[in-house]
């Protein structure tokens, strides 16, 4: 490693350019930028405007650039200077060949208030003239947060920005959720945009594609992890409908604006980084080592093979662990911890950029090479991106740019969640005597905990639940997928007032996937492979015309006007083969049946757009827009719909005089906008299908389907569509005041804002008897409505000790409030639990079945519990029947609870001394939200869970009576059994204490935590020697942690979890893969 | 000139701008149709849809769980004992498939649209074929859930009707459908029942006739109309006579192709579900010997609901081509045998007890329990032990209280008693404001019965819902 570092600084020496002396006719700038006390300023941008040529000062304050003869004709030119902190200053100097030396002195002003805002569609603006709340990441937070994925860099960096990563495996999507749920369809992201066009962010789940179970398989990245956050100059979020109407249809659920790092004038620059990190699981799971696999006390293997075929003479064993206790001396195993190791990423990226006044380039490469922390094999994510930007001005008002990534990303990974083959399922389950390690039988005979002595004819007699190390070895799942980003930019001023900008870009990928589980596996014991091909294809083409003018030196004002043309083709192939051939390869060839499938969806939209803004005394500050969406996705009796938006921000300390002198600054601001959410494609046709029909278990070979041997049948739509079908719409109300003090002290922003979406889209259902069981409608009403507070402050700006640290805070309130009449909406639709809308609650509600208490109204037998034996005991109290135990009310479906937070936020610091040190740390919260453990209960079931070691003793349901613990932690019990004591043991946890029957409130639990999300420690050399020795300008070194502590109550492994990945809905965990935290070296080399 | 060359590069952008937002970019083949679906759909295609869809239907989950209710199969790992103890498995939820089955796609929905269209093009014989399998999803739509919508059935909010004004309009259609199975055309042109032999789907619907006949004899003191009796022998005399002639699901061992229960055996379900005792014994006590030893290997020891019995358990012997009979020549001739015998005539029962049990192939003879009606005991005993799988054997239950059934050891708390009936299904609830609450008992739901020697079995005592 050291050798090689010292290779490239010395590569890089090698290949820099020597300085240049000053040509014939040039103009040579130079000057130096002072505070006004008179301090050097470094880092500030000096340039000409409109030239694109430029720099930045040294140390000293110095700067110094050259203007080619052919350009520096005696012209008069602005030469500006900019530093955030300061306010920027311009003089005009007459550009003449010779040297010009100009200096200048900064006055201070709040960091905040110039700092350039991308809006959207070509339009930017100031962070003072911004009437509504925008967030902005820059590349410094994005590296500190050390995350190959660009979504989990976000965490903690804005309020309402909730994220949410799937697990710790290589290659997990993450989910991002902005100011809450607006829809009842779709993955509830927002609209991704890179450099003008809009990008695919979908996240592939094979099994969920084709199948609808999201939460089978194995983790699928979303595909922004495609871009390579070393490339990213900034991330913005437009959150609420007033900053993201100009995308109209497509921005209901915000847009994330990334920016791309440009090459700049001046010399040219080297970049090498490279960062290891070393990745461990961040909790241990509770599993109980006592008792012996087995049923009712008993040491049996009591189940039966059931196709009594010659080659099933071998029984099933017990899938539960409530055996006897094992005799003493008994070997147990750890069967969570043995699954797990330490994985690594390593990370390396270089970059060459520069340009000259006409030109520029920035070129990079970059590889993220992550071996996850599963034991085995096929446990990796790997993404390699090379990418250029370039820019070349054509005469003096014509700039041509192309911007062009290209990414290979190369996936294997590992079975997971629901999933008989998922290693956490088969894993957790097995007795503690049992080594898993263990899994091949003398004979050669793949074995597991159910199926321990296999004969050699049963090769293709499923193992109950695949044993986890097998399983990794030998069920590849793999993703190939090749990426390209580009875009070709016109940007012409054909006239001082007017700017023309044509963006025409182009996403598109091939992702090739191919699942294989070989023979004995648990989910398809004949074999199994999954080949899929994913191909999406975005054209995008973006013609934007920006005037400008200024009336009078108390009102100018810009005009936009465009027009967005996008056409979005995805295209999938899905062969499922079945029964293998030979045991290998693992391809669909050799199986001997196959059930293709292949799906096409193509979007078109057509839209235009205006904008127009207005600066009245440089304190007040209007925005209006208008955009007009056709989709083909909208019903063809109603094809397009207007979104219009309006903000006024008012920096009220310019007007009143007396304030400036504690007060920086200080703005109030109002917005209103409309956003969408376009139908999915073809909700409007109803059609006829194949059908499918799949039997109890879901395994890929117990299904019947239509087309049967060999003839084609066809059977009706059960969701009929609506030609009328319009865009969901959101309204967002907006206000807020943003303020600085005490000479750039602090600063602070807080934002409220209420939102209506109306109109939602959901399969509104009908009576089935009717024919069908829904029809497709705009029918449902959801509001948000929230605070949003982001603070800053900068106690220490000293020479040799800064010191920064500011908190964000968030909270949302969710609640659906009308559905037209429907009751119950499914939402999020998967299989572990139910999750709902409905009217009065938050979106994706947890449903479920709660124990009998009293105050509900209930019925026992023929007992109306409230008035017979209610009587005296609290509202809540536990019915206890007579023998003892409580009862399900299996008659009512309750909401139970959501994964939707109380509040998030984070409090962030960032420490810098003696110019050359940095540290910094990001806590992040999250308060409330639940997540319905159904690891717990399922353990519960199978006797494996550290809380079954109670097994056998006697306990009173409720608080304790009579010297007899109380169990279940209810404070009060009504009923005849109340008091009575009964043994817990396997009827009660296999049975209503269990996950496996319709008990869904016992594993409800609050999922709220604090992470030590980021701590870093860095160090930057930039002392002469650097230079002299290494030929470098800087070296930088960081050592960081990620996810470090996880304080919470949540009794599974990690409240963060997201089983099914970037869904619309969260918070069920049924045997995901464990999160992990990280420790990470990085290497930074600059010149 | 510069100005000139300026405003023609405007007028060009404007011209880009222009081109590309060309009228019928909104519209257009896979924008306006959806490129992966058909629109329309043949009454061939559809009665093929239909056909799966009832294979499908009758050899899974829901339905497989009233036989496990009644413990002919015994449900005793993960949720299967928790469905065998009635701990889930017994609300709107798990209902709402059986119901969307009856009436969506694959079922009433698809039924008459292939009706409609086998009518306008004259091919009465198909008509007929479609109407025998509506008759039978009605029929045991009314079975499950009682009153339930047939009239107004698909219609944008159907009523209910009585359970006994539904079984009068099956016998009804199935009147109707007798009469087109013998009137014009081919038939659908893809049979996998019957292979377009029409007198089988005629006696079929003789036979459902005399199903639903005997549904719906018993009078609310226990006794039994013996015009509805009468009926039954009618029926069953123009029935399925041959087991030739059984309605039973037909597979192949193709992926994709196989029976459901079999796969749900092999499969991710494994060791779920295994041999019932009860049904065992039923089966040897019997003599039903051959299909003992079709269904179980020895030796012959199974289970009871909610605990394995251990690994000395038999192993189920389905495989992927084994067929589940739907409606068989057995039910036929045992209708006939219990009419006879409550109209009295024991000597013609007894003698078609033991005609069923040699058309399967059964050597020698089904002993006759003892006790009063015991031969009325033995014939539901074998009906029960015959019908393996099929709903009929938990509808006999309710309406018989045969066989005796032990309850499961560790019955549900919320439970004394087999859930007496489906809850309607989730969906419809919520959606169509004439559900009626579900109730304890419809009409023709046995109120009152008792077993046949007149003891209360806890077969009627709390049906789900109630």
């Amino acid at each position: 490693m050291k050798f090689r570092v010292l290779s490239v600084a010395a590569l890089l020496a090698l290949v820099a350019a020597p300085r240049m002396a000053l040509a014939q006719g040039e103009a040579l700038l130079t000057g130096k930028v002072t505070s006004v006390a008179g301090s050097p300023v470094e880092g500030a941008q000096v340039f000409l405007d409109k030239m694109a040529i430029g720099t930045q000062t040294k140390t000293d304050g110095s700067y110094r650039f050259t203007v080619p003869a052919a350009r520096a004709s005696g012209q008069a030119a602005l030469l500006t200077v900019r530093l955030q902190g300061f306010k920027p200053k311009s003089v005009t100097i007459t550009l003449s060949p010779g040297t010009i030396n100009t200096d200048f002195s900064l006055e201070s002003q709040a960091v905040v208030l110039q700092q350039l805002v991308i809006t959207g569609e070509g339009t930017i603006t100031t962070n003072e003239k911004l009437g509504v709340t925008v967030n902005n990441v820059g590349a410094e937070d994005i590296a500190k947060s050390n995350e190959p994925n660009l979504t989990e860099a976000l965490a903690g960096k804005a309020p309402n920005v909730a994220i949410t990563s799937e697990s710790g495996d290589p290659g997990s999507s993450v989910n991002i959720q902005i100011r809450g749920i607006k829809s009842f369809s779709g993955d509830g992201q927002p609209l991704f945009v890179v450099d003008g066009v809009p990008v695919d962010n979908q996240s592939i789940n094979v099994q969920g594609q084709f199948a609808g179970n999201a939460e089978q398989g194995t983790v699928a990245p979303n595909r922004i992890s495609d871009i390579n956050p070393n490339d990213v100059e900034s991330v913005t979020i437009l959150k609420g409908s007033a900053a993201a109407a100009i995308y109209g249809a497509r921005a209901a659920q915000g847009v994330v604006l990334i920016t791309t790092k440009s090459g700049k004038a001046g010399k040219t620059e080297y970049s090498l980084h490279s960062s290891y990190s070393f990745d461990k699981v961040t909790a241990g799971y509770p599993l109980q080592r006592t008792y012996g696999q087995g049923n009712n006390g008993f040491l049996a293997d009591n189940g039966v093979l059931n196709t009594g075929l010659p080659s099933d003479t071998d029984a099933f064993s017990s899938s539960h662990s409530w055996g006897q206790p094992l005799a003493a001396g008994t070997v147990t195993y750890d069967h969570f911890g043995e699954m797990f190791e330490t994985g690594h990423v390593s990370d390396n990226n270089l970059s060459v950029s520069g340009g000259d006044d006409r030109r520029s380039f920035f070129l990079s490469g970059g590889i993220n090479n992550n071996n996850g922390f599963v034991e085995g094999p096929n446990d990796s994510y790997k993404r390699s991106t090379v990418r250029l930007k370039a820019s070349q001005l054509i005469g003096e008002n014509l700039k041509v740019g192309g911007n062009l990534s290209y990414i290979d990303t190369r996936g294997s990974f590992i079975q997971r969640g629901d999933n008989t083959s998922g290693i956490m399922l088969g894993g957790l389950r097995t007795p503690p005597e049992w080594n898993n390690l263990d899994f091949i039988a003398s004979n050669g005979q793949y074995r597991s905990y159910r199926f321990q002595s296999p004969s050699t004819l049963s090769a293709t007699t499923g193992r109950g639940y695949d044993d986890p190390f097998f399983i990794v070895a030998n069920a590849p799942a793999k993703e190939n997928l090749s990426r390209v980003l580009g875009n070709i930019d016109v940007n012409w001023e054909p006239f001082e007032w007017l700017k023309i900008q044509e963006t025409a870009g182009a996403d598109y990928y091939t992702d090739q996937r191919l699942e294989g589980l070989p023979l004995g596996n648990a989910t398809s014991p004949s074999g199994q492979v999954i080949r899929a091909d994913y191909n999406n294809y975005i054209l995008d083409h973006n013609l934007t015309a920006i005037a400008s003018h200024t009336f009078s030196p108390w009102f100018s004002g810009t005009f936009t006007l465009g027009q967005n043309l996008n056409s979005t083709d995805f295209h999938q192939i899905y062969d499922l083969g079945s029964t293998l051939i030979a045991p290998l390869p693992l391809v669909i060839s050799n199986t001997i049946s196959t059930n293709p499938n292949d799906n096409e969806t193509l979007v078109h939209r057509e839209s235009y757009f205006g904008q127009a803004t207005a600066d009245l005394w440089d304190q007040l500050f209007l925005t209006g827009a208008l955009r007009n969406d056709g989709f083909s996705t909208f019903g063809a009796n109603d094809r397009r719909h207007y979104f219009p938006k309006a903000s006024a921000a008012w920096t009220f300390t310019k007007a009143i005089a007396g304030l400036t002198k504690s007060i920086d600054f200080a703005k109030v601001r109002v917005a209103y906008g409309e956003t969408g959410r376009e139908p999915l494609p073809y909700s409007t046709l109803s059609n006829f299908g194949v059908g499918t029909f799949i039997e109890y278990g879901g395994d890929a070979s117990g299904i019947l389907r239509t087309i049967y041997q060999g003839q084609a049948g066809l059977i009706g739509p059960l969701a009929i569509g609506s030609d009328s079908l319009r865009p969901e719409r959101t309204r967002e109300y907006e206000g807020g005041l943003d303020f600085g003090l005490f000479k750039g002290f602090m600063d602070a922003g807080i934002s409220y804002y209420d939102s209506k979406t109306t109109d939602v889209i959901f399969q509104a259902p009908t009576p089935p008897s009717s024919g069908s069981t829904s029809i497709i409608k705009n029918a449902a009403t959801i509001t948000n409505k929230g605070w949003e507070i982001t603070t800053n402050f900068h106690p220490i700006k000293s020479q040799n000790l800064t010191w920064d640290f500011g908190a964000v805070w968030g909270r949302n309130r969710n609640l659906v409030t009308s559905l037209s009449g429907s009751s119950d909406i499914s939402v999020g639709s998967q299989a572990i639990l139910s999750t709902f809308a409905r009217v009065g609650f938050p979106t994706g509600s947890f449903a479920g079945h709660d124990f009998v208490r009293c105050g509900r109204g209930l019925v026992v037998g023929t007992d109306n519990i409230d008035a017979d034996v209610c009587q005296g005991h609290p509202n809540g109290a536990l019915y206890i029947a007579q023998n003892g135990f409580p009862v399900i009310d299996e008659a009512n479906l309750r909401i139970v609870g959501s994964a939707q937070p109380d509040w998030t936020g984070s409090l962030h610091t960032t420490v810098g001394f003696l110019k050359h040190w940095e540290a910094s740390a990001l806590l992040d919260i999250k308060h409330g939200g639940q997540m319905y453990d159904g690891t717990r209960g399922a353990l519960y079931v199978y006797g494996t869970h550290k809380d079954t070691d109670i097994r056998g003793q006697t306990f009173v349901f409720g608080p304790a009576a009579n010297g007899v613990r109380g169990f279940h932690g209810d404070p009060a019990v009504a009923g005849p059994g109340a008091g009575t004591p009964v043994i817990i043991d396997q009827n009660w946890f296999e049975g209503d204490g269990g996950a496996f029957s319709d008990n869904v409130t016992d594993f409800i639990e609050d999922a709220g935590y604090t992470k030590l999300r980021e701590v870093s420690l860095g160090y930057t050399f930039t002392q002469p020697w650097v230079s002299r020795s290494l030929g470098l300008s800087s070296v930088q070194l960081r050592v960081a942690g990620r996810n470090l502590v996880t304080w919470t109550h949540y009794a599974g492994l990690d409240p963060e979890s997201q089983l099914g990945g970037a869904t619309l809905v969260g918070g069920f965990d049924w045997f995901n893969n464990p999160q992990t935290r990280s420790f990470v070296v990085t290497v930074g080399l600059n010149r | 000139m510069k100005i000139k060359s300026r405003a023609l590069a405007l007028v060009a952008m404007v011209g880009v701008a222009t081109t590309f937002g060309c009228n019928n970019f909104l519209t257009g083949d896979k924008l306006s149709n959806n490129p992966n679906l058909p629109t329309s759909a043949t009454a061939d295609q559809l009665f093929i849809g239909v056909q799966v869809a009832t294979m499908a239907d009758w050899e899974a989950y829901p339905l497989n769980l009233l036989p496990t209710w009644v413990d002919q199969i015994a449900g005793v790992n993960r949720q299967w004992a928790n469905y065998a103890d009635y701990a889930s498995g017994t609300d709107n939820v798990t209902s709402d498939g059986t119901w969307i089955a009856t009436y969506g796609p694959g079922g009433l929905a698809d039924l008459r649209r292939a009706e409609d269209e086998a009518t306008a093009s004259g091919n009465l014989k198909e008509v007929g074929q479609l109407k025998v399998l509506e008759a039978l999803f009605m029929g045991t739509a009314a079975d499950l859930f009682g009153d339930v919508p047939y009239d107004s059935a698909l219609t944008a909010e159907p009523k209910f009707d009585a359970q006994a004004d539904v079984y009068t309009h099956v016998q009804a259609t199935l009147d109707t459908a007798i009469t087109d199975l013998a009137g014009a055309g081919a038939g659908g042109a893809v049979d996998f029942f019957f292979a377009s032999d029409f007198s089988k789907w005629t006696a079929m619907a003789h036979t459902l006739k005399a199903r639903y006949f005997m549904h719906t004899a018993e009078n609310s003191d226990l006794s039994y109309d013996n015009t509805k009796l009468n009926s039954v022998l009618t029926e069953t005399a123009s029935g399925i006579l041959d087991p030739s002639g059984d309605f039973a699901t037909q597979h192949t061992s193709n992926n994709l192709e196989a029976n459901l229960f079999y796969e749900f055996l092999i499969g991710s379900r494994a060791g779920d579900v295994e041999p019932s005792q009860l049904h065992i014994s039923l089966l040897q006590s019997l003599n039903d010997n051959n299909l003992l030893a079709s269904l179980y290997s020895s030796p012959y020891l199974g289970s009871t609901a909610g605990i394995s019995a251990g690994s000395h358990v038999s192993s189920f012997l389905v495989n992927a081509t084994t067929q589940m009979i739907i409606v068989g020549n057995y039910e036929n001739t045992l209708l006939s045998a219990e009419a006879h015998y409550r109209l009295g005539a024991t000597g013609p029962a007894g003698t078609e007890l033991q005609a069923e049990h040699a058309a399967y192939g059964e050597p020698g003879a089904v002993p006759i329990v003892g006790g009063a009606n015991g031969l009325l005991v033995t014939i539901i005993n074998e009906k029960f032990a015959r019908g393996f799988l099929n709903p009929e054997v938990y509808f006999d239950y309710l309406r018989t209280c045969v066989p005796n059934i032990p309850l499961p050891a560790n019955i549900a708390n919320a439970f004394t008693a087999v859930p007496a009936r489906f809850n309607y299904g989730f969906t419809e609830e919520i959606t169509n404001t004439k559900t009626p609450s579900d109730p304890i008992a419809n009409a023709n739901w046995p109120k009152h019965a008792t077993s046949p020697s007149g003891v209360a079995c806890f077969g009627q005592k709390d049906r789900v819902g109630g």
